[in-house]
């Protein structure tokens, strides 16, 4: 082709410029085109398979997630800050998950890990944000099932970390050897604690329905 | 009856929530988890505290140009201060990227937890004498002048208070966590 009778270049070095340009775009093309094949033999399968992962739990168990988040949290902006870190511990952990316990069994664990080690005291202040926090989070549900709702959340924040780890994975259904998998305590110290959790659980529900 | 109450209300809750708009926000990887933003806390003040190494044998040997009677003892405890301070600070830095909440029992991280927090107070109470140490030399530096002493004075006492505090709070919560 005449560059100079088609595209009307006034010189040889601008038609050889023209030229060089068009030939360093094609390359450049043809380079990315390498290396995202290359990148996707190499790299993905793992990565791709990660991000599927992650994106399933997500959607899954989302709702699990953000009810243990609730049992441990004091205030609305707690209640975001555990929900961030669990789906990032959740996130770098993937890699780590050997498939040696279920999938919700090492949520459990990933969320109650990620509860316990963000303990602090609430204020008064705080028990207001978590009404309206309740209001944004049901917002689909009467009024009568809230109010069910904070009374449940209320008896389970008055135990103390652990006894209510044990309680949150009980009343889901776990096994005693989940709960003693993902607590780290004997089988008999979970059945001691359960069973001292239920009489203080007891004893609340009382004092809270005289209230 | 309470039991029966919770797991009822517990399913209930999780597939409400479930539905909710709040519970699908999207989450940035890109971010740190409290565990790591604190770990980045102490390395950061490990850091300060080994750089501040540097300056204080220049300063000492500045006011030794005045004052020829300076004693060596002053920029040692300085010196001292500051290497026991950074040597803290990522011990606990370690210790706290070593909780690893994907794999580990929640009793191990709880105890982990508390651990760290104690040993932080603890060396807080190791380092507070050298520090009031250091400041009792700086007043003799300015010949215990009377804005100095009452400078001294007020942010010892508010210190104390808040310490105290502080110390309170974290006891109370570490008998009811591990009760």
């Amino acid at each position: 082709m005449n560059l100079e009778l088609e595209i009307g270049f006034s010189s040889r070095a601008e038609t050889a410029g023209f030229a060089f340009r068009q030939w360093r775009r094609r390359v450049g093309q043809r380079l990315l085109r390498m290396a995202a094949a290359v990148a996707e033999a190499v790299v993905p399968e793992r990565v791709k398979n990660r991000e599927r992962m992650f994106a399933e739990l997500s959607r899954d168990y989302a709702g699990l997630i953000a009810g243990i988040c609730l049992s441990f949290a004091r205030s609305e902006e707690d209640f975001q800050d555990l929900r961030q870190d669990t789906f990032l511990n959740i996130w770098n952990g993937l890699a780590a998950f050997r498939r040696d316990s279920s999938l919700s069994t090492w949520i459990y664990r990933v969320t109650l890990n990620t509860c316990v080690s963000s303990q602090r005291k609430k204020t008064r202040r705080e028990e207001v944000q978590m009404d309206e926090l309740y209001a944004t989070l049901y917002e689909d549900s009467p009024t009568e099932e809230i109010e069910r709702y904070k009374l449940m959340y209320r008896l389970i924040g008055m135990l103390s970390p652990l006894d209510k780890s044990i309680v949150l994975m009980w009343i889901d259904g776990k096994s005693y050897e989940e709960i003693r998998s993902v607590t780290g305590l004997s089988r008999d110290s979970v059945a001691s604690r359960l069973k001292r959790a239920k009489g203080k659980l007891a004893d609340f529900y009382n004092k809270v329905k005289n209230d | 009856m309470e039991i029966e109450y919770l797991k009822e209300n517990w399913e209930s809750s999780n597939a409400a929530l479930e539905r909710g708009s709040q519970s699908r926000k999207n989450i940035d990887p890109r971010q740190k988890t409290t565990l790591q933003r604190l770990a980045s806390r102490y390395r950061r003040m490990a850091i300060v505290s080994a750089v501040s190494l540097c300056w204080v044998m220049p300063l000492y040997f500045r006011l030794s140009e005045e004052n020829p009677d300076t004693p060596l003892f002053y920029p040692l405890v300085m010196v001292a201060f500051f290497l026991i301070a950074a040597g803290m600070d990522y011990w606990l830095c370690r210790g706290i990227q070593s909780i690893d909440c994907a794999t580990m029992s929640v009793e191990t991280v709880l105890k982990k937890v508390y651990f760290y927090r104690k040993r932080h107070i603890q060396f807080i109470f190791i380092l507070m004498p050298i520090a009031l140490l250091i400041v009792y030399l700086m007043l003799a530096m300015f010949n215990f002048e009377k804005y100095a002493l009452l400078g001294a004075a007020c942010g010892f006492m508010v210190g104390l208070a808040f310490g105290l505090k502080i110390l309170f709070d974290f006891m109370r919560d570490y008998k009811q966590v591990l009760n």
